[in-house]
């Protein structure tokens, strides 16, 4: 009976999103993280010594095309090889059309499996069979899983497959198969890949997404890692190993009747050295969002950099230079009684009403003119991601409004003295 | 909402000053007098403070009160009133008249929800204000939608925000910058993207290189083997040429050994060992002639001594004797000493025996020592009777004492008085005490009470305007209630708004009806005016002299009618003339008609409208005497209101400060009969509680109190109960006392006892222990200690004598003994000695010494000479024995180099020397050869060289090495060309350059979008700020601004005429003040050319208007003012407070000021009833 690894989804050299640069943010802890998770699964292989190592697609991006990617890719294979200890492996979506799984070589210890038909691969030695099958493309919409063989009496049978599983959006599936199509195969284990949290879909026999090896936004948040697995006299033992160089976290700080900037930030504060406890050592990327009522939020909001900046050097201080503010949202509002305000028959409240009027009508609000035509032009003249924040449609502007008001606030509750709240 | 009264109960500078404004409804300018500026804004603070909250962190409680409270009664949009306190705090800060949380909202409701910012925006103006509003108004250089805009909301900060927007936003992004965040971001962007790529190794790349490599290392190996192969033909070929040289020399030293022959090859240190061999005999035959002679030398001074004795043998002996001799000498002087000491002792001795045992000898004294255990028996007996002895000395004085103290105690006691039963007292006084300060409570009571009836007579003096009567009769008069009074006076109010505003309207009409009457009359007075009428009545006229004319004509005159025709057409001397006249006068006034139309237009519309006004007049005469009818009813039926009362009521607005001081008097007088009633329970109290206490004292026949009340009955009962208490203590103090003394007398008498009973029993064991001492049983124990230590004496000294005759014995036995072996060894050694031993052994002893040194000095030298003879014989043989050796060394040489005897050595060497040098030649030769042979035999490698053709070898071997360096330059060149390839795939080391850029890049893509959304948030914003304040001009500019102008005109004393629209280069419109032209026509002028001053007077106009324009929709509220006249000169102050005053018409005006002369100028030129003055914490004035 096996003891195995069950990894997936390194997208090795795939960058981390969300994390702005400023001065202090620990770049140097989190630099080559994708690469420092395939290094601590190889140290974890070689310490553990298993029988084998799964993993179950989307070793990079297919879009990436530096061969050195690869490269780095043989010779982390090459040190399980030296230690003895094979590989298996199917390409996903991700890592289907990337030219770098054709020409790269790699040590005779690594398997990767056909993509033209499910193969079956024995390993007398441990008793073990593995079933699986690579993507041909990137974008496979037949459940592959279901053309498996029937399992291998008297031996451990294991499905390494790449899935959505079941989803709604048809962009975004690949190889769809329920669950329960999974147990009706009768393996012992199922070692899937795609999904990028731990997820485990049945018990017995166990089914589950060991989740990616590294998170790579907000979006991922908590531990990312593999899946240690034990079968011993038919008993299966799981554990999760995380690999992680970097955690993300988004923290809700409620700012409900905050008087000022330092009691909103001591809030704050209490949040980050929460998630710094869970952190287990890490480099942490924290996302801080704000709300509820309260009399800092005209301030907060008329110079929300100055926040940020206050946020970092705290962050910078209580980790030790291992936190990274990754974004700040304010979501608080005045303590003020605006809907009053903006029920009045003053030039405050027709400001006030405008604003609402603006909101509900996207039409008005299209006909006004801000001026940003320049500058979605020239982002417009980047391919990709810097394109895509070029958002001049009347939705995205309406996203704004809140914003607006903020910064409108000062004004509309002006101090008689001729400063804002 | 208007403020009726404020009440600073306790805030800032203020304890319980009120602010009174509840006179000018519904509108009202009210003046208010600061002494200093810091009371004037706390009001100010204390007012908002009240409306909205007191903010946590208000400065305004440095008095220290015990909480900041403002109070206030507010008048509100539904015109009931609202009572209220605020005080400082975070919840329930409103409190109702009963002290119960109020809902905040209740305030708010009336405020139209408007938070404080907005409200004291545009409600409230201080000067400061007025002159930021002055300076903005100059920044916008005429801007009317942002003039107006901002004026309207009283915020200052409208064009510095929207300029911070549009700073912001372009510090983010610029079109055409560089530097911006964003436009820096995105070339960074670029740059990083670009970096990446160059630096990403494409997989087809990789293939590539790897192919090249795999070829040019197969070039680069091919060339290296065929290099290899001309290396080595060159390198053989070059070997033979080399050893051509040494071959001829080997060839030569080969000859020169045979010719030498066969001698014999003699080791290299053959000289060398022949030299030693000869040298070494020489010096070994030196040598044993000199050993020879020390031998025999040693020999003879040995002969000459004689042989040393039997001294020695008895050394050990001798030396023992030395030692024993000092103390020998020693113990003989000591026995002197000792038998001195033994006849001292002996008479001490007997001394003391004679003294303690008379008659006895010493011999017989050791009958008289007692055993150690009845000596020490006999001492503790001592010990214990004089300690029993101690004991009952002190029992018995201590006895004696405590009878004589407990005696006195008894005395003492005795002489105490019996205590009296003061239970009564001391409930009496408990429960007058429970009444605590009744006395005090009294007084305070009594004059509270007749403080309320002085109010009260100064309450019923106050009704005298329109009653007078007793309390009681005032308490009963059934005034009108509320309702009704409030209703009358609103009416009353009404009425008198609407004969003011009748008044008005019949003033203007009158004004304009003079005014269209003058009009008309100068119309007149320009010249006559043409009508129809006189065109009518001209031609008229002509037509009835063309009658006359035509009857004159057909001959049937009118004489009659002529003659009144032509009187009529002034003097015409005939018909023709008058007709012609009447002609002329027609056409005249058809032409003037024609001619002054406008004229006649304007006579007619001004005959018109001064019909219209004089019906108007009339009905407004009208309706003004329906006015004073219902005045006149409204009067009689408030009147009959208070009928009942018996009052001839002045009117409501008077009556109201009567009814609030009658109701205060009822109010009051409830109080007073309450406060009586109480007053009365507290004297019978009081009363009863004195009697009580004086009975009590009474009982105990003490005193009364001198003075009259509670307080001086509670003072002597305390005093006196306080004394008794300390009789009663004294007792109880003196009795616990006496039971102490008697119960330690009893202990001092039982202790006397127990020491009588021990003495007895202790005489019993004394006249034992004693007569073994001959002492009789009543012996006195220091006797017994006596005669004890004395024997203990005797003892010792005893024993002393016997240890000094041991140790004489002992010198005299060691004396013989010392005799014994000095005269044993002298038998022995020196006969001659005999006499001496026997008279003075000490002295033999020490000549036998001296005898043994002398023996020992003779055998020493023997000893000395033997050895040196003996060392002498040692040395001859040894050199014998190396002479020997060198002499076989030599012998052998010999043989080795095949020579008879050692002179043939030399000539024998000299041949061995000559064969060496030519086989180590020879040897060198071959090692050089060697090499060059390649491993072939040397005999055949020389005979193939010397084969060669000597010519040709150089020049083969020129040729080859051209080529062989050809082909080393090609191997490189492709050596090198794999090493590059090497390079290049070795750059492709699976490094995360590129990966990490491509991080990079998407780090500054994150850093850009906050910043997008910012710069399209702040662009947003400041589209939305303009457009609004271009609706809210489009919306609000045609009220306002003809408000404004008008107010501008008035506050500027007519020297600016108003305020016009103009337009700027770009079109839009700009605010223009306008000043009289020279021709009557108002002429523009920029808004930058007007002093600072008359930009606050627009800025204040502009205010002004807005807010007649905000009043017209909406319910009133109180606009609060702070010294903003204090720039103003009089006469503009003046025309200032008239607008004021204006806008007081519609709602409650509140002008905080602390310039006295403002008061004056209101004073003089405001009608009496639409101003209020009065003082900041004083009397209103």
């Amino acid at each position: 009976m096996p003891r195995f690894i069950h990894a997936a989804d390194l997208h090795l050299d795939s960058p981390l999103r969300g994390l702005a640069r400023y001065e202090g943010a620990p770049a140097d802890m989190v630099r080559a993280s994708s690469r420092r998770a395939l290094e601590n699964l190889v140290a974890l292989a070689l310490d553990r010594k298993p029988d084998f190592v799964l993993m179950a697609g989307d070793l990079y991006d297919g879009d990436w095309k530096d061969y050195n990617t690869g490269l780095y890719f043989a010779a982390q294979m090459s040190r399980l090889s030296a230690a003895g200890i094979p590989v298996l492996l199917i390409h996903g979506n991700h890592d289907a059309a990337s030219v770098m799984t054709r020409g790269l070589r790699l040590p005779d210890t690594v398997f990767t499996f056909p993509s033209d038909a499910p193969f079956s691969k024995f390993l007398n030695e441990f008793c073990t069979v593995v079933h699986g099958q690579s993507y041909p493309h990137r974008q496979v919409v037949d459940n592959l899983g279901a053309n498996y063989p029937a399992p291998v009496p008297g031996a451990f049978n294991i499905g390494l497959l790449h899935t959505s599983l079941d989803t709604a959006a048809s962009d975004k599936r690949y190889s769809p198969c329920a669950t329960s199509d999974l147990l009706a195969k009768g393996y012992d284990y199922w070692a899937l890949g795609h999904r990028h949290n731990l997820q485990v879909l049945s018990e017995d026999p166990p089914i589950l997404f060991c989740g990616a090896g590294q998170g790579r936004d907000v979006g991922e948040p908590g531990a990312h890692g593999c899946v240690w697995v034990e079968a011993e006299n038919g008993k299966i033992t799981r554990e999760f190993v995380p690999l992680d160089v970097l955690r993300w976290a988004v923290l809700d700080v409620d700012a409900t009747a905050a008087a000022d900037r330092a009691e909103v930030l001591s809030r704050a504060s209490a949040a980050l050295a929460a998630a710094l406890d869970q952190s287990e050592g890490r480099a942490l990327a924290a996302r801080f969002r704000f709300s509820g009522p309260c009399p800092a939020h005209s301030r907060l909001a008329r110079d929300p950099e100055r926040l940020a900046a206050d946020l970092r050097a705290e962050a910078q201080d209580l980790s030790g230079g291992r936190a990274w503010v990754e974004k700040v949202i304010l979501d608080t509002t005045p303590a003020q009684d605006l809907a009053a305000l903006a029920a009045s028959d003053t030039p405050q409240g027709d400001l006030l009403r405008f604003l609402n009027e603006l909101e509900a009508d996207p039409a008005q609000l299209a006909a006004l003119d801000p001026g940003l035509d320049e500058l979605w032009r020239k982002l417009r003249e980047h391919r990709g991601p810097a394109a895509a924040l070029a958002q001049d449609d009347p939705a995205a502007l309406a996203a704004l409004l809140p914003r607006v008001r903020d910064l409108l606030l000062p004004l509309l509750l002006e101090q008689a003295d001729g400063e804002g709240t | 909402m208007r403020i009726e009264r404020l009440e600073l109960t306790a805030f800032g500078p203020f304890t319980d000053v009120i602010l009174d404004f509840s006179a000018g409804a519904p509108g009202g300018l009210h003046l208010v007098l600061g002494v200093n500026e810091a009371g004037k804004s706390s009001a100010l603070r204390g007012l908002l403070g009240f409306l909205y909250g007191i903010p946590e962190r208000s400065a305004d409680n440095f008095l220290g009160h015990k909480e900041l409270r403002v109070a206030a009664l507010l008048r509100t949009a539904a015109g009931s009133t609202l009572a209220a306190t605020r005080r400082k705090g975070r919840k329930n800060t409103l409190l109702g008249p009963d002290g119960q949380p109020l809902d905040d909202n209740l305030l708010l409701v009336e405020l139209a929800g408007l938070p404080q910012e907005t409200f004291t925006n545009l409600f409230g103006l201080g000067h400061a204000q007025l002159r930021k509003g002055g300076e903005e108004l100059s920044k916008a250089h005429g801007d009317v939608g942002q003039t107006l805009f901002a004026a309207a909301s009283g915020l200052s900060s409208l064009r510095a925000t929207d300029a911070r927007l549009l700073a912001e936003a372009e510090n983010l992004f610029k079109p055409r910058g560089q530097n911006q965040r964003i436009n820096a971001a995105l070339a960074d962007y670029k740059r990083l993207n670009a970096e990446a790529a160059d630096l990403a190794v494409p997989p087809a790349e990789h293939e590539r290189l790897s192919r090249e490599l795999a070829q040019a290392e197969a070039a680069r190996d091919s060339l290296a083997a065929e290099h290899d192969a001309r290396a080595r033909d060159l390198a053989s070929l070059l070997r033979l040429r080399d050893a051509l040289d040494p071959l001829d020399r080997r060839a030569l030293v080969l000859a020169q050994l045979a010719e030498l022959g066969d001698v014999p090859l003699l080791p290299p240190d053959f000289r060398e060992r022949r030299f030693a061999a000869q040298a070494g005999l020489e010096q070994a035959r030196g040598r044993m002639e000199a050993a020879a002679q020390a031998r025999d030398r040693a020999q003879a001074g040995l002969d000459g001594l004689p042989e040393p004795g039997p001294w020695l043998a008895h050394a050990h002996r001798i030396a023992a004797l030395q030692k024993e001799l000092g103390a020998h000498r020693k113990a003989f002087e000591d026995r002197a000493g000792l038998a001195l000491d033994l006849a001292g002792l002996r008479g001490k001795a007997e001394e003391s025996l004679s003294r303690l045992a008379p008659g006895r000898t010493l011999d017989q004294a050791p009958g008289l020592f007692l055993p150690e255990a009845e000596q020490q028996r006999i001492s503790a007996l001592v010990a214990e009777r004089r300690s029993l002895g101690d004991r009952l000395d002190r029992a018995s004085r201590d006895a004696a004492k405590l009878a004589r103290d407990l005696a006195a105690a008894d005395a003492e006691l005795a002489a105490l008085p019996a205590p009296p039963d003061a239970a009564d007292l001391a409930a009496a006084l408990e429960a007058a005490q429970e009444q605590g300060g009744l006395d005090q409570r009294l007084d305070q009571e009594r004059a509270a009470l007749a403080a309320a009836r002085s109010r009260a007579a100064t309450g019923l003096s106050r009704l005298g305007s329109c009653w007078t009567g007793d309390l009681d009769a005032a308490v009963a008069l059934p005034v009108p209630p509320d309702e009704a009074v409030a209703r009358c006076e609103g009416e009353f109010d009404a009425l008198a708004a609407d004969v003011r505003d009748l008044d008005r309207r019949a003033a203007e009409s009158t004004r304009e009806l003079d005014q269209a009457r003058a009009d008309r009359a100068g119309l007149e007075a320009s010249g006559e005016v043409p009508s129809e009428a006189a065109l009518t009545s001209a031609r008229q006229r002509r037509d009835a002299g063309w009658v006359l004319v035509r009857g004159r004509l057909e001959e049937h005159p009118d004489p009659v009618a002529e003659a009144a025709f032509m009187a009529d057409a002034a003097p015409a001397p005939n018909l023709s003339a008058a007709f012609e006249a009447a002609q002329a006068a027609s056409d005249q006034a058809a032409d003037r008609l024609r001619l002054q139309a406008d004229r006649a237009a304007r006579a007619a519309a001004l005959d018109a409208a001064v019909l219209r006004l004089d019906r108007e007049s009339s009905d407004l005469a009208a309706r003004r005497a329906e006015l004073d009818q219902r005045r006149e009813a409204l009067k009689v039926e408030w009147a009959a209101l208070w009928q009942a009362a018996g009052i001839a009521p002045l009117p409501p607005r008077e009556m109201r400060p009567w009814l609030a001081n009658h109701a205060g008097l009822c109010a009051l007088v409830k109080d007073m009969r309450t406060q009586a009633a109480a007053l009365e329970g507290l004297e019978a109290t009081a009363t009863r509680l004195s009697a009580g206490l004086a009975a009590a004292l009474q009982a105990l026949d003490e005193a009364e109190p001198s003075s009259p009340g509670l307080d001086p009955a509670i003072r002597v009962g305390s005093a006196v109960l306080s004394r008794l208490a300390d009789q009663a203590a004294l007792r109880r103090d003196l009795e616990a006392r006496r039971a102490d003394l008697a119960r330690r007398a009893a202990e001092a008498r039982d202790e006397a006892e127990a020491a009588a009973q021990g003495l007895a029993a202790w005489s019993g064991r004394w006249a034992a222990a004693v007569a073994p001492l001959g002492l009789a049983s009543d012996a006195a124990p220091e006797a017994a200690a006596a005669l004890l230590s004395g024997l203990a004496g005797l003892a010792q000294t005893l024993h002393d004598m016997v240890m000094t005759e041991r140790r004489i014995a002992g010198i005299d036995r060691d004396a013989a003994l010392f005799a014994d072996k000095v005269g044993r060894l002298v038998e022995e050694l020196a006969p001659d000695m005999a006499g001496m031993a026997r008279t003075s052994p000490a002295e033999a002893a020490e000549a036998l010494a001296d005898r043994l040194d002398e023996a020992k000095e003779r055998n020493h030298k023997r000893q000395d000479l033997q050895t040196r003879r003996d060392e002498a014989r040692a040395e001859l043989e040894a050199t014998q024995a190396d002479a020997r050796g060198h002499e076989k060394v030599l012998a052998e040489l010999c043989t080795d180099a095949r020579c008879p005897d050692p002179a043939g050595l030399d000539p024998a060497e000299r041949a061995s020397d000559a064969r060496s040098g030519l086989e180590n030649q020879l040897k060198l030769l071959t090692e050089q050869l060697l090499p060059l042979a390649a491993g072939q035999p040397l005999d055949a490698f020389a005979a193939a060289a010397l084969a060669r053709d000597r010519a040709t070898l150089d020049s083969d071997a020129t040729a080859l090495e051209t080529s062989q360096a050809d082909l080393a330059s090609r191997r490189d060149a492709a050596n090198q060309q794999v090493g590059a390839l090497r390079e290049q795939l070795s750059r492709m080391d699976g490094s995360a350059r590129a990966a990490d850029l491509a991080q990079e890049a998407r780090a500054c893509l994150d850093g850009l979008a906050p910043d997008v959304e910012r710069y399209a948030a702040l662009r947003l914003a400041h589209a939305i700020l303009a457009t609004q304040i271009e609706r809210f001009r489009q919306e609000r500019q045609g009220p306002v601004l003809a408000e404004a102008s008008r107010a501008f005109a008035a506050l500027t004393l007519g020297r600016y005429a108003g305020l016009d629209l103009g337009y700027d280069d770009k079109d839009q419109p700009l605010i223009l003040p306008t000043r009289p032209g020279p021709d009557g026509r108002p002429a523009p002028v920029v808004l930058d050319a007007l002093s600072d001053g008359t930009k606050d007077q627009l800025y204040l106009a502009l205010r002004l208007a807005y807010l007649h324009h905000y009043l017209e929709a909406n319910a009133p509220q109180p606009v609060i003012l702070d010294d903003i006249l204090v720039n103003f000169d009089d006469q503009r102050a003046t025309a200032a407070l008239a607008e004021l005053a204006r806008l007081a018409e519609r709602t409650q005006v509140i002008l905080f000021t602390h310039h006295r002369h403002l008061a004056d100028l209101a004073r003089a030129t405001l009608p009496a009833d639409a101003l209020f003055i009065q003082q900041l914490g004083a009397a209103t004035p």
